[in-house]
C-alpha cells in the first residue's frame, strides 16, 4: 500500500511540471463545453430544462479528465514501446497494481487542476447549478467508482499494446464507445429508447452518466452503487485474468 | 517531388505490413470521429433543427469540415506532432536537406490509417448531399470547391499553430484549443454562439468562411451572394499570415538536439 501511494505521489509530481500546458488545455475544454452548452440552449431555450441540461453537461465536462481522458492505455503502451516495461516486471508488485496507483496520482492531479477549475468556471459564468448538499457525498462516491471503471477500460487498451504494440485504432474504438454510450454529451433522457437500454447494459454509463445524474438527484444512490459495484467486480476480475494472459506475450523492445 | 513519392510509397508499405493493425486503425478512426456525428444526429432527430438548420444541412457542414480535417490528418501528420520535431532537435535534419522544409515537416509520414476519418466524412456528405435542397442549381458546381477550401483551411490553421512550437516548445494544448475545438465549433451554425465567438471563428480561425457563410446563401437562408466568396477571402488572407509566421518561426528556431 505504501509503495502504491509513493507511485501515486510520483505520478502527481510528474504532472505538475506541465501545469501551464494544462491551464491552456482547460481553456480548450471550456470551449468544448461552451459549444455543447450553446447547442442545448439553442434547442431547449433558456428554460429550467435547458439549464438542467447545461448543469449535466458541464458536470460531465469537468469530469472528463477523470473518467474519459485517462492517459492512453494507462501509460502501458509507452512502457512497451520504450522497453521500460521490463523494469515493471522487476518491481515487487504487479502491473495492474502499479498502473492503478500511477493513474490514481494522475487523476488526483486532474481533479485539483482540471476538474475543479472547469467546474468553478461553469458555475460562475455558464449558469451551472450547485448540487443539493445531500447529493455532494453520494456524487463523490459514485464519481470515484466511475473513475475505477474508467481505469479498467483504459487498462485493457494498455494490455492490447502488450499483444499488438500499436493502440491507435483500439483507442479510437474506446473513444467511440465512451462518447456514444456514456451519456457524456447528451443526457440519457434524450437518447432513443433502444440506445438508452443498450447504454445502461454497458459499463460506460456507470462512469459518466450515473455520477452526473446522482449530482442532480435524478438517480438513486443505492441503484448507482449496485450497478457500479457489479461492473467493478466484472471488469476487475477480467483485468486480473487478462493481465496474466497478456504478460505471456510480452516482448521487451529496445536493448 | 520524387522524394515525396518515395516517402509516400514507404509510408504505405510500412503501415500495411501489419494488416490486422492497419484495419483496426482504419475502423477505429472511422468510428471514433463518427461518434461525434451520431451525437449530432441524436440531438436533431429529437429536436428537428438547430436554429432553422436541419440534420441534412448540418450533415453537409459536418462533412465539409471533417473531410478537410481528415485529409490534413492523412498528409499532415508531421504538423500535428510538430512539437516532437522541435523538442527532439530532429527539425535540424529538415533544414539541411535540399527540399521544402514545410513540405518535409508535413509529409514526415503519410498516415493512411487516418483514411477512416476521410471515409466517415465522405459517407456523411454523400448522405447529406443526397437529401439536401439547394436554391441554386450552380451549387453542385460550386460545392466541390468548398471541400478543397476546407482542406486548405485545415492545413493553413495547422501550419499556423504548429509554428507556435518555435516559441513555446510544447504546443499540443495550443493545437487542441486552436484547431480541434474550433473545428468542432464549425460543425454547427454560427448563430448558436455569442457575437464574440462568431467573430473569432470568422476572422481569427476562419472555419465559418468555408462552411457557414456559403451554405447560408446556397440553402436560401441569406440573399447575400458575396458569401460565396468567403472561403477564398478567408484563405487568401490567412495564407500570407501563416507563411510569414512560419518563416519567422524558422528564424527564431534554435536547436535543442545534441
Amino acid at each position: 500500500m505504501i509503495s502504491g501511494l509513493a507511485l501515486a505521489n510520483a505520478s502527481f509530481a510528474r504532472d505538475r511540471v506541465y501545469l501551464l500546458n494544462h491551464i491552456i488545455n482547460n481553456m480548450g475544454s471550456i470551449i468544448f463545453g461552451y459549444i455543447n452548452v450553446r447547442i442545448w440552449l439553442s434547442v431547449l431555450g433558456a428554460t429550467p430544462e435547458g439549464y438542467s441540461a447545461i448543469t449535466y453537461l458541464m458536470v460531465n465536462q469537468a469530469g472528463l479528465w477523470l473518467v474519459m481522458f485517462i492517459p492512453r492505455g494507462c501509460y502501458i503502451p509507452n512502457k512497451v514501446r520504450e522497453g521500460t516495461i521490463a523494469f515493471e516486471r522487476l518491481r515487487p508488485y504487479g502491473l495492474l497494481y502499479g498502473s492503478f496507483f500511477e493513474i490514481a496520482g494522475h487523476l488526483f492531479y486532474n481533479f485539483l487542476f482540471r476538474s475543479i477549475p472547469i467546474f468553478l468556471f461553469s458555475v460562475l459564468f455558464m449558469g451551472v447549478s450547485l448540487p443539493d448538499p445531500s447529493q455532494i457525498l453520494p456524487y463523490f462516491i459514485t464519481l470515484v467508482n466511475g473513475m475505477v471503471i474508467a481505469f479498467f477500460l483504459n487498462y485493457y487498451v494498455g494490455l492490447w499494446s502488450i499483444r499488438f504494440i500499436s493502440i491507435n485504432g483500439v483507442q479510437m474504438l474506446y473513444y467511440f464507445a465512451t462518447a456514444l454510450f456514456s451519456g457524456a454529451f447528451i443526457h440519457m433522457q434524450y437518447y432513443p429508447e433502444a440506445i438508452k437500454k443498450l447504454s445502461m447494459a454497458l459499463p460506460f454509463a456507470y462512469s459518466t452518466y450515473v455520477p452526473a445524474a446522482v449530482y442532480q438527484g435524478t438517480y438513486p444512490l443505492a441503484d448507482a452503487l449496485l450497478g457500479q459495484g457489479v461492473w467493478i467486480l466484472i471488469l476487475g476480475s477480467l483485468a486480473i485474468f487478462l493481465t496474466k494472459k497478456s504478460l505471456k506475450y510480452l516482448v521487451i523492445q529496445g536493448g | 517531388m520524387q522524394l515525396f513519392k518515395i516517402l509516400f510509397i514507404a509510408s504505405l508499405k510500412s503501415q500495411t505490413q501489419y494488416a490486422f493493425d492497419f484495419i483496426v486503425n482504419i475502423i477505429g478512426n472511422f468510428l471514433g470521429v463518427f461518434a461525434d456525428f451520431l451525437i449530432i444526429a441524436m440531438i436533431l432527430i429529437r429536436f428537428q433543427n438547430i436554429q432553422g438548420w436541419t440534420l441534412v444541412e448540418i450533415a453537409v457542414i459536418y462533412s465539409i469540415i471533417e473531410f478537410g480535417f481528415g485529409i490534413y490528418r492523412v498528409i499532415g501528420d508531421g504538423l500535428n506532432n510538430f512539437e516532437t520535431l522541435i523538442l527532439s532537435g530532429r527539425f535540424d535534419t529538415l533544414l539541411i536537406r535540399p527540399a521544402s522544409v514545410l513540405g518535409q515537416a508535413m509529409l514526415q509520414t503519410v498516415d493512411f490509417k487516418k483514411l477512416g476519418l476521410v471515409l466517415q466524412a465522405s459517407l456523411v456528405g454523400i448522405w447529406g448531399l443526397s437529401q439536401i435542397e439547394f436554391i441554386y442549381p450552380f451549387a453542385w458546381i460550386y460545392l466541390p470547391t468548398l471541400y478543397f477550401a476546407s482542406i486548405a483551411m485545415n492545413l493553413l490553421i495547422s501550419i499556423l499553430l504548429a509554428s507556435t512550437a518555435f516559441w513555446t516548445g510544447k504546443n499540443e494544448d495550443i493545437v487542441i484549443l486552436g484547431h480541434y475545438a474550433t473545428r468542432t465549433a464549425a460543425q454547427y451554425p454560427a448563430t448558436i454562439y455569442h457575437k464574440f465567438f462568431q467573430s473569432v471563428m470568422t476572422y481569427v480561425i476562419p472555419f465559418f468562411t468555408v462552411t457557414y457563410y456559403p451554405l447560408m446563401f446556397l440553402t436560401g437562408k441569406s440573399q447575400q451572394s458575396l458569401y460565396l466568396l468567403a472561403p477564398w477571402l478567408g484563405i487568401s488572407i490567412l495564407a500570407p499570415i501563416t507563411i510569414s509566421v512560419w518563416k519567422m518561426g524558422i528564424k527564431r528556431y534554435s536547436s535543442t538536439g545534441t
